[in-house]
């Protein structure tokens, strides 16, 4: 079972033994493993999973891991995703090139657990992308809320809801109900005037105005006698 | 100081207009009938009703009244309410007398207890509990009721958002969230969740509505919201300072 501590992880390396290694060890801390043995399926794994760290080998099969950190600069222009080197060697040239790009650390093959644990658990708290906050006046990504409730009293002008939400300002509602489809009063506009009642805390009373209905509409609400409310 | 609430009609049913009068005048309104373009255009600038009655068929000339609202409205304003009258109980006409810029619409012939409970809502005047329509209790079967609540995203992150309304969502109301936002997350376009916490934004007026991801149901949902993230540049000391 996932938990808000697990990590998405991506292992870049061409031996197969060390994949298995870091990928038993890390699906043993709760964290999602993903594998590549080239930087082209590695930038599409990133791509399409976004992991939230990659470990990167230095020297591929056909290529230097250097290439994935160029594609990288594209993909991930703001270095929300952390790299870690992993390399066989301790050569000077390969640890200098690994700083210029800026990457979060460096392994030295062979790679024991605790230096992976200990990696992991140094890194855990910097993993998670930082909070988008949208600045004020600036919010343009819409979203609406689908809410339910249940219709309680209705009369030719306006009918009463039950629901968790409370209105305070009047407002046109943007609403269905079998009873609408019913009565053939689909057409008709939904409006609030009032602001909700409490009937319970947490539960409130909302009144809607019926706009728009002609008199036939209101003989066919007038046919629900079932009893006064 | 207490002031009449002004009433202007345009009907050519003379009978319509005097009827008008009499019912406006006992419910103490000041009201003026006209009959003619002319004289009602007129009255719009000197008498400054605060609601107008329109026949929708002046003249016998079907929907001359649509062309009315929209010059009334265009030149009026939101403020004035314009409520249309019409023989006809289309639905086409009503939609279109409402997105002409009407308030709403009265069937004729004329129902004294709707066209006074209409006027007396519109003009925010109150209403008297007993002069009230009787209310019905709906049917159990037909009782079942969906709404939308538009809501403004100020914060997404791995592990939840928070959302701004101004109407009130109580702790533990299930909601689906859609909308360009859960188009962007969600392969499915709608995203169900149940609100964590509300705290009153004073401000601006509304609450602020705090969700959680569950990393198991909203598992392709935190994916995606990374793959949002990371086109996100960081924040300028600018938006800081803002917040």
């Amino acid at each position: 079972m996932a938990t808000s501590k697990s990590k998405s992880i991506l292992i870049v390396d061409d031996d197969p033994d060390l994949r298995v290694f870091f990928r038993k060890l890390l699906e043993n801390m709760g964290h999602e493993v993903f594998e590549a043995t080239n930087t082209t399926d590695a930038a599409n794994l990133v791509e399409k999973v976004v992991p939230h760290l990659i470990l990167l080998d230095i020297n591929l099969d056909e290529e230097k891991g250097f290439v994935l950190l160029e594609k990288l600069k594209q993909l991930d222009p703001y270095q929300r995703i952390k790299v870690i080197m992993v390399s066989a060697s301790t050569a000077k040239k390969d640890i200098a090139n690994s700083k210029a790009y800026g990457v979060h650390g460096y392994l030295v093959k062979p790679v024991t657990n605790n230096q992976l644990v200990t990696l992991m658990k140094k890194l855990q708290a910097q993993l998670n992308f930082p909070n988008y906050i949208i600045p004020e006046g600036q919010e343009n990504l819409h979203v609406k809320a689908k809410c339910f409730g249940q219709m309680s009293k209705v009369n030719e002008l306006s009918f009463k809801f039950v629901s968790k939400i409370k209105f305070n300002l009047p407002h046109k509602l943007e609403c269905s109900s079998s009873f609408f489809v019913k009565h053939n009063i689909k057409h008709a506009q939904f409006t609030i005037f009032f602001p909700s009642v409490s009937i319970t805390p947490g539960l409130y009373e909302t009144r809607v105005q019926f706009i728009g209905l002609s008199d036939k509409d209101m003989v066919a609400i007038r046919k629900v006698k079932t009893k006064k409310a | 100081m207490y002031q009449k609430k002004k009433v202007l009609v345009i009907d050519d049913d003379e009978d319509i207009n005097k009827y008008l009068e009499t019912k406006f005048k006992l419910n103490n309104y000041d009201i003026r009938c006209t009959d003619n373009t002319e004289s009602f255009l007129k009255e719009l600038v000197t008498f400054k009703p605060n609601l107008i009655l329109v026949d929708l068929n002046l003249n016998g000339k079907n929907g001359f009244g649509y062309k009315i609202i929209e010059t009334v409205r265009k030149k009026m304003g939101p403020e004035l309410i314009i409520i249309i009258m019409s023989r006809r109980n289309n639905h086409e006409d009503i939609i279109k007398g409402l997105e002409d810029g009407a308030n709403d619409y009265i069937t004729k012939p004329l129902d004294e207890v709707i066209l006074f409970s209409k006027i007396k809502l519109f003009l925010g005047q109150e209403i008297n509990p007993e002069e009230e329509l009787a209310f019905y209790s709906v049917p159990k079967g037909d009782n079942d009721f969906e709404f939308h609540v538009p809501l403004k995203v100020k914060r997404i992150s791995e592990t939840g958002m928070t959302l701004f309304s101004s109407a009130l969502m109580a702790k533990e109301t299930l909601i689906i969230l859609e909308g360009a936002l859960a188009n962007i997350i969600s392969p499915q376009g709608a995203v169900k969740f149940v609100v964590k916490d509300v705290t009153i934004d004073k401000r601006q007026n509304g609450f602020l509505i705090e969700i959680e991801f569950d990393p198991d149901e909203h598992s392709a949902v935190i994916r995606n919201v990374r793959k949002l993230l990371l086109k996100v540049a960081p924040m300028t000391e600018e938006d800081l300072h803002k917040l």
